[in-house]
């Protein structure tokens, strides 16, 4: 008999592993079922803000990974959530009542946005950012709205804001942490950020803690009560619409439920094999806590961990040995990017800073004892980012040249040097500079389509795409010496 | 020529000032007789150059400039009054001089933490004598501490280290040489004196020399030791003024002149270099010292009659192996200045900065509006030339300002 495999959730990271299994030609051996909570099939959730600007969710769908015409069995179904699971059975249960066994299963049901527990909190008007439904309800609201605030200053909470400048005449920014982007950023760059942000006509608090939504005589959100983060008040804001942008939980219930391990904080705790304490069932993405002891928040690490599972399937065992956690923040038309060791952990890390207070512009790189690149902050400026990321994650000693490389410009090979063949140049599908350098090579006049094609490196979230085209450049020239 | 100055000239100190002042005006007025007093009975030298006559670069012989023909030095000799009823100096051998106009170039003292009592109690390092003595104490110690960690402290604890000194620099203030720099550029400096083996702590003061026998060394205010072989002394310097403050001339910090670098008590007197205090500023560097004496021998030798001094803008430079540093303007925006309290955020002032702890380079650059106003180039002055045109002669900036702090960001 075929085995059954069955996934839960039908979001980016289960959208990754069917598309891995399909890749290999994997479901023709296997009957692979999908159980989605969403009414719609797997979408680009990091584009998620073009529905705010407009944009139709369709244009954000996923490839298509299920196609029965040739009989291989990926059955989908929408707008069914799994409610209960039976694991001596092998048994998942759905809200309409379907009951499907398995042989394996794997959970990548996500995460919720976070509600701050204040009064008000789940008033009409009060809005999370997760999905196409979420993001067309803060779209209908801002219509009427003459003021809104988000609530959380990170890279979610400040693509909700960009968007909603444009639609709410008064938009309000508040953030518990000291700056803007505190996980990513280090002071200088949250403060450099604060002023691009101010200068596009949001008003930002930071060092702010949300107390109480205020409600009108209908119960609908009227404004924020706000205090220090030691609870002595500050004036409060008008907003008809709030958006909680706060951080997000992993949904870890069903596992819970069924006895499967969970870490107290939120998450299913897996091993590098994105296994949880039961061997037939994976969680993937960014319900999963991974061995590193964190719930990774971002596209790349969900990618990674269905590549592994996908690996696991196959016979051809892997391991999720941690991932890239840049990121960059799209939408304000101000460049942010944060990579590798962005805030300088490792001990004896040096610091080479650029800043340019008129131009906004403030680059900061970390660099090892040993003289590698370990990582950096970007703002205002990421030219490079693309070339420096990859830099990060070769480890290469560059210490001679991060002194011109931090200066903002782009980090050609003159500056940046040969990126090494085993250097990641797309985060998102974990292509090499290698993979990417052979595909160009292998074509007589090598283009960036063909590339994409052949290697899907820059198919994801695109930063890399510079970085690519200056690879293929390289193979370019080549061919004109050769 | 000679209508515009009286013929007799006095004047008093054949230091960076005095001494150019007395030369140009030789030049450019022969008739004038020109007397110059000094309190030290040694040839005039160049007090910049005392540092590398420590270091072993320079001989002591080799720092003064030949004599001019047509000045009469009284070296050894130094002036205890002024009477300006009469126009008459008295010197130490108890000789009167009269003048028609008189300059007083008497410079700086430098300020001891303690009155100093015996050997071993700490010396400055101001005059060539104090310069060859504390080259003859490091010959025969080992250790030495230097107490104050301004740009002088720091240049002669570098230039000692470079001896096989084993150094310590105490300083009282938060960073090194905080009254020019910010906290990450003296973060920076730090860090290459440390590479240097020298020994710095900050916000600790000297307060006393350690006098126990057998030990010398300093005692710092916390009740911790330094002991050390040889005690150096760079706790900054304070205008000499007794001489004028006694002859009733106006005095605030300096002698207060005027931009003729006249006395705004007695158009007769004059005052140059780090003893005058011009608009409110007295400059303690060599450069501002120069324009003054060559402004004022414009103006009394008729060469330029109108010649004023409005102020110099001027960089700093130390330059002690491995340490190459310029300062100028306002160099300080992260906190409170030499003015008094935390200066409010300026909002009009903006720094363009590239900060380097693997090459030890900090190069910041401050700007008001499309002007220069102020900067700190530490480790890397190959921005030199361009940061000093723009600042020197106020010329407007191009958007990009990259060039400023990178020589190979203006390339690309
Ligand atoms: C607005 C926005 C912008 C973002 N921008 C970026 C970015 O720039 N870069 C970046 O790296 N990341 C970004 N992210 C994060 C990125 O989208 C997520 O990391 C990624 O979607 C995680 O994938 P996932 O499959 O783990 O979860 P999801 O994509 O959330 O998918 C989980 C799916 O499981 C479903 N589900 C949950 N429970 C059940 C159940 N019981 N039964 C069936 N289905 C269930 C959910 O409905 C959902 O459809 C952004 C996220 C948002 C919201
Ligand atoms: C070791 C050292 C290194 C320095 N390095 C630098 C540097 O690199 N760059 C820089 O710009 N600046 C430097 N300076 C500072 C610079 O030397 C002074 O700013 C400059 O000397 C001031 O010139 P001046 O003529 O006003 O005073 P001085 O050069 O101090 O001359 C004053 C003279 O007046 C004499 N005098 C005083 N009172 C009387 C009196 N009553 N009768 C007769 N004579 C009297 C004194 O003996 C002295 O010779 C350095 C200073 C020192 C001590």
């Amino acid at each position: 008999m075929n085995e059954r495999l069955v996934l839960v959730g039908y979001g980016m990271t289960g959208h990754r592993l069917l598309t891995a299994l399909r890749a290999a030609g994997a479901p023709h051996r296997r009957q692979v079922t999908v159980l989605a909570e969403e009414t719609r099939p797997a979408y680009d959730r990091i584009r998620l803000s073009e529905c705010l600007r407009g944009t139709r969710p369709e244009t954000l769908l996923l490839d298509d990974v299920t196609p029965g015409g040739d009989g291989a069995g990926v059955r989908v179904h929408l707008g069914d959530p799994v409610v209960a699971l039976d694991r001596a059975g092998r048994l998942v249960t759905t809200a309409s009542g379907r009951t499907l066994g398995y042989d394996v299963l794997v959970l990548a049901t996500g995460s919720r946005p976070y509600v701050p527990e204040v009064p008000g909190a789940r008033a009409e008007g009060c809005c999370g950012y997760r999905t196409v439904e979420d993001a067309a309800a803060i779209r209908a609201r801002a219509a009427r709205a003459r003021t809104a605030a988000v609530v959380g200053g990170g890279l979610l909470g400040l693509e909700a804001a960009g968007a909603l400048r444009a639609l709410v005449p008064d938009t309000h920014v508040v953030e518990f942490a000291p700056w803007l982007m505190h996980r990513q950023l280090d002071e200088q760059g949250g403060r450099t950020l604060r002023r691009h942000i101010e200068d596009l006509g949001v008003t930002v608090h930071t060092g702010t803690r949300v107390t109480q939504i205020t409600t009108d005589e209908h119960g609908r959100a009227s404004g924020l009560r706000l205090a220090t983060p030691d609870g002595d008040p500050l004036p409060g804001v008008d907003a008809d619409l709030v958006v909680f942008a706060a951080g997000v939980r992993p949904r870890d219930e069903l596992a819970r439920n069924c006895g499967l391990v969970v870490d107290p904080g939120g998450g299913i705790v897996v091993d590098e094999s994105c296994r949880t304490s039961d061997p037939r069932i994976h969680a993937i993405g960014e319900c999963a806590l991974t061995p590193d002891g964190r719930v990774h928040a971002l596209a790349a690490p969900g990618f990674a961990m269905a590549d592994v599972v996908a690996d696991l399937l196959l016979g051809t065992p892997s391991a999720f040995t941690g991932a890239d956690t840049s990121t960059s923040l799209k939408l304000l038309d101000v460049a942010v990017a944060s990579f590798g060791d962005a805030l300088g952990d490792t001990p004896g890390a040096h610091e080479v800073r650029y800043l340019d207070t008129a131009a906004g512009v403030y680059r900061n790189l970390r660099v090892g004892d040993d003289g590698r690149l370990l990582g950096g902050v970007l703002v205002g400026d990421s030219s490079g980012y693309a070339a420096l990321r990859s830099l990060a994650g070769a480890g290469v000693p560059r210490a001679s040249s991060v002194g011109d490389l931090v200066v903002p410009g782009p980090a050609g090979p003159a500056v940046a040097g040969r990126i090494p063949d085993d250097a990641t140049a797309c985060f998102c599908h974990n292509v090499s500079a290698g993979t990417v350098r052979r595909a160009a090579a292998a074509d007589g006049r090598p283009d960036l389509d063909e590339v994409r094609r052949r290697t899907r490196a820059g198919t994801g979230c695109g930063s890399c795409v510079p970085a690519l085209a200056s690879l293929i450049d390289e193979q370019l020239t080549a061919h004109d010496h050769g | 020529m000679g209508r515009s100055v009286g013929r007799r000239v006095v004047v008093v100190g054949q230091g960076m000032a005095g001494a150019r002042f007395a030369r140009r005006l030789a030049a450019w007025a022969p008739d004038v007789r020109i007397t110059v007093y000094d309190t030290e009975a040694r040839p005039g030298y160049n007090r910049l150059l005392l540092t590398g006559v420590l270091a072993g670069r320079h001989r002591p012989e080799d720092i003064s400039p030949p004599q001019v023909p047509g000045i009469e030095v009284r070296a050894g000799v130094h002036l205890v009054a002024v009477n300006r009823n009469t126009r008459t100096v008295i010197a130490s051998d108890g000789t009167a001089q009269p003048y028609d106009t008189l300059v007083l170039a008497t410079g700086s003292s430098p300020t001891h933490p303690w009155r100093p009592g015996r050997a071993g109690d700490g010396r400055p390092l101001h005059t060539l004598t104090d310069c060859l003595r504390l080259r003859e104490d490091t010959r025969r110690g080992r250790t030495s501490v230097v107490v104050g960690g301004g740009l002088l402290g720091v240049e002669t604890a570098l230039t000692l280290a470079a001896r096989g000194q084993d150094v310590t620099l105490v300083h009282r203030g938060r960073h090194l040489i905080d009254r020019r720099l910010d906290a990450a550029a003296g973060a920076m400096l730090r860090a290459v004196l440390r590479d240097c083996g020298i020994t710095v702590r900050t916000g600790a003061s000297a307060c006393a020399p350690l006098r126990e026998p057998g030990a010398t060394g300093v005692v710092l205010d916390d009740s911790s030791v330094v002991s050390a072989d040889t005690t150096v002394i760079a706790c900054g310097v304070t205008p000499r003024v007794g001489l004028a403050r006694a002859a009733g001339l106006a005095v605030n910090k300096g002698l207060i002149v005027d931009d003729a670098l006249r006395s705004v008590t007695d158009p007769s007197v004059h005052a140059i270099g780090a003893c005058a205090e011009h608009r409110g500023v007295v400059h303690d560097t060599a450069l501002p010292a120069w324009e003054q004496a060559d402004v004022l021998a414009a103006r009394l030798s008729g060469r330029d009659r109108g010649a004023t001094y409005r102020g110099t803008r001027v960089l700093t430079r130390l330059a002690a192996a491995p340490v190459d540093l310029a300062v100028f303007g306002v160099s300080r925006t992260d906190g409170p200045t030499t003015r008094g309290p935390a200066a409010p955020a300026r909002p009009d002032i903006d720094v363009v900065c590239l900060s380097d702890a693997v090459r030890r380079t900090y190069k910041k650059v401050v700007t008001r509006g499309n002007r220069v106003v102020g900067g700190i180039l530490l480790g890397d002055l190959s921005t030199v030339d361009v940061v000093r045109r723009a600042y020197e002669e106020a010329v407007p900036l191009p958007q990009n300002r990259v060039h400023l702090v990178s020589a190979a960001g203006a390339a690309s």
